[in-house]
């Protein structure tokens, strides 16, 4: 994981645009309190190696409270992670990368991940939001990049806007839902990148990830195979190819510590192309 | 191990549901209190105006009186408010309301609306709980309110009815993340909770389609309604139903839950709570008729 210069505190503006900050010192939430601040939201954070949390309300006469909310990861990667769930949005050009939508900005830099939040949008609450974010970002030194793991999703066919970053069950379901079961182990010690592609107009999506050890890898591959794939005709490896019922087909490719798969895509030929297209020789998190 | 815990996309793609939940026929319980109102069918009310939220998404509380009013009666089947809060709750009663205190909030003008009401009804206002998160009170209650606002959950595809009582529960709400989320419906089978409910309200002003609990804005819109109905599992078919078609319009493509709501098919079929078979729930909208989504 990239080494980090973290700021010991970052400093709002105390005002903009009439809008003032209500106290200077921000609200602190951390892990074991992220529930009282959040309750049935924490589990997102806590995901991606939540560190602290950091809140101030700004306020201005008449007008509805402009919340922000300075996340601390673990990482870079972590941060970018974090804003992965969801891609949605314009780009604001506010840090590493930024979406902004209806009165809420995402954006994330250096470990930090941002939200900024007017729940009732105006020309002007747009401006401030966004000169809020502009004002922290440029105390955050741009080091840091996102996860390595991204560079192996092969580029042709992939939508730049539909590339995730992971480790657990919950982040995968919220994106894909393949099982209630984690059928695949994920854990907070691997690490996954999904990209959604599409071929002729058509939908797929390959999804990598990487183990601690060969062995986690080749069990998860075997119990994916063994409740996902049952009853179905599936090719032998190195491609493990089934067709669903739906006439969707999902391939599996178990290569040392990495398990790929291919799925959404109609056809076998793009399944096949995209599994094989993966370069697991070079580059990665930690090579 | 319950079956739901063994779900995989592919039953979902075999039942055709993909995206929304499973269905079927089963053996339907709703809660006892006021279910002939729908005869056979259970029935979930939705009453709508258009004017009950300004441009500045601010309550028009007299409106909202009025389709609280409007939204009883049709549940109870009485022919004013007043006579459908008297057939809910009883004088002699100690009522819990069970609003959402957290993140995307039941609306305060709702909750003291219902508060109203039920003094209205009789009921002493030191008998009238906020017992949302505290577990001590509900030995006191002999009935509870709920009032949920509607919204999707990135945990549990829905977090409307079945998951309010998360906090009142015996175990700890972490229970029913991650792959236990079809349990959620469990909680209203506990000694303190269950029977208790008489009837749930669902805040529907302004829902969140996607990304809760959480607020993001994008995935907000003024649906400008409540719903409500005596069989907690009709009515979160329901709001569910209404979250999809919601979010089919935010994408401009059907746009699946994920992870799919699983609390509403167990509600149904393992805990006998309900229906959520289309054919056995009789939908009634009042008012304000646009964008309906049921």
């Amino acid at each position: 994981m990239a080494a980090v210069t973290e700021p010991t505190s970052l400093v709002p503006l105390r005002e903009t645009d009439g809008w003032k900050l209500v106290e200077r010192k921000s609200e602190l939430v951390l892990p074991k309190t992220i529930f009282e601040y959040m309750d049935g939201a924490g589990e997102l954070y806590l995901a991606f190696q939540f560190r602290d949390l950091h809140v101030w309300q700004y306020a201005r006469d008449g007008a509805t409270t402009i919340t922000v909310e300075a996340y601390r990861m673990g990482s870079p990667e972590e941060a970018f992670g974090v804003l992965s769930q969801d891609l949605d949005g314009e780009d604001a050009k506010i840090g590493r990368q930024s979406l902004y939508a209806a009165g809420l900005l995402r954006f994330w830099q250096g470990p930090w991940y941002f939200r900024i939040l007017s729940e009732f949008e105006t020309p002007q609450t747009r401006r401030v939001v966004l000169s809020l974010g502009q004002a922290l970002a440029a105390q955050i030194p741009p080091e840091g990049d996102r996860p390595k793991l991204l560079a192996r999703l092969p580029r042709e066919g992939l939508l730049p806007q539909r590339v995730h970053y992971f480790h657990t069950q919950i982040c995968l379901n919220a994106l894909y839902f393949f099982a209630v079961e984690n059928l695949l182990g994920l854990s907070e010690q691997t690490e996954a990148a999904m990209g959604d592609y599409r071929f002729d107009n058509q939908p797929a999506s390959l999804l990598i990830i990487r183990y601690p050890d060969p062995t986690s890898a080749t069990k998860a591959c075997a119990r994916f195979r063994e409740v996902y794939l049952k009853g179905l005709s599936v090719s032998s490896a190195p491609l493990q190819l089934a067709q669903l019922e739906n006439g969707e087909w999902v391939g599996l490719r178990l290569d040392r510590e990495y398990l790929v798969l291919a799925f959404r895509s109609r056809s076998r030929d793009v399944s096949e192309r995209l599994l094989k297209a993966v370069n697991l020789t070079n580059g990665g998190r930690g090579k | 191990m319950s079956d739901y815990h063994h779900l995989t996309r592919r039953d979902f793609v075999r039942d055709g549901a993909l995206g929304a939940l499973v269905v079927g026929a089963t053996v339907s319980a709703p809660l006892p209190a006021l279910s002939e109102a729908a005869g056979e069918k259970s029935l979930v009310a939705i009453v709508r105006d258009e004017k009950v939220q300004g441009a500045d998404n601010k309550i028009d509380t007299a409106v909202l009186k009025k389709m609280l009013d409007d939204l009883v009666m049709a549940v109870t089947g009485e022919s004013s408010g007043a006579a459908a809060w008297k057939k809910l709750v009883k004088p002699e009663d100690t009522v819990g309301l069970v609003s959402t205190t957290h993140l995307l909030k039941t609306h305060s003008e709702l909750t003291e609306a219902v508060t109203a009401a039920v003094k209205d009804a009789g009921v002493p206002a030191d008998k009238i709980l906020s017992v949302q998160g505290k577990k001590a009170l509900l030995g006191q209650c002999t009935a509870l309110i709920t009032l949920p606002a509607l919204k999707a959950h990135y945990l549990t595809g829905i977090s409307t009815v079945f998951k309010m009582y998360i906090s009142l529960g015996e175990k700890p709400a972490s229970t029913y993340h991650k792959d236990n989320s079809g349990a959620l419906a469990s909680i209203w089978l506990e000694p303190a909770l269950k029977g208790k409910t008489r009837i749930v309200i669902v805040d529907a002003l302004r829902p969140l389609c996607a990304q809760g609990p959480q607020i993001d804005p994008k995935y907000l819109w003024n649906y400008n309604g409540l719903m409500a109905s005596t069989d907690p599992v009709a009515l979160e078919a329901t709001a569910l139903k209404i979250i999809m078609a919601q979010r089919k319009i935010v994408k401009g493509e059907p746009w699946e839950l994920s992870p799919p709501a699983l609390c509403v098919a167990a509600a149904d079929k393992e805990y006998k709570l309900g229906t959520s078979d289309p054919a056995k729930i009789t939908v009634k909208v009042i008012g304000w008729e646009k964008d309906a989504l049921v």
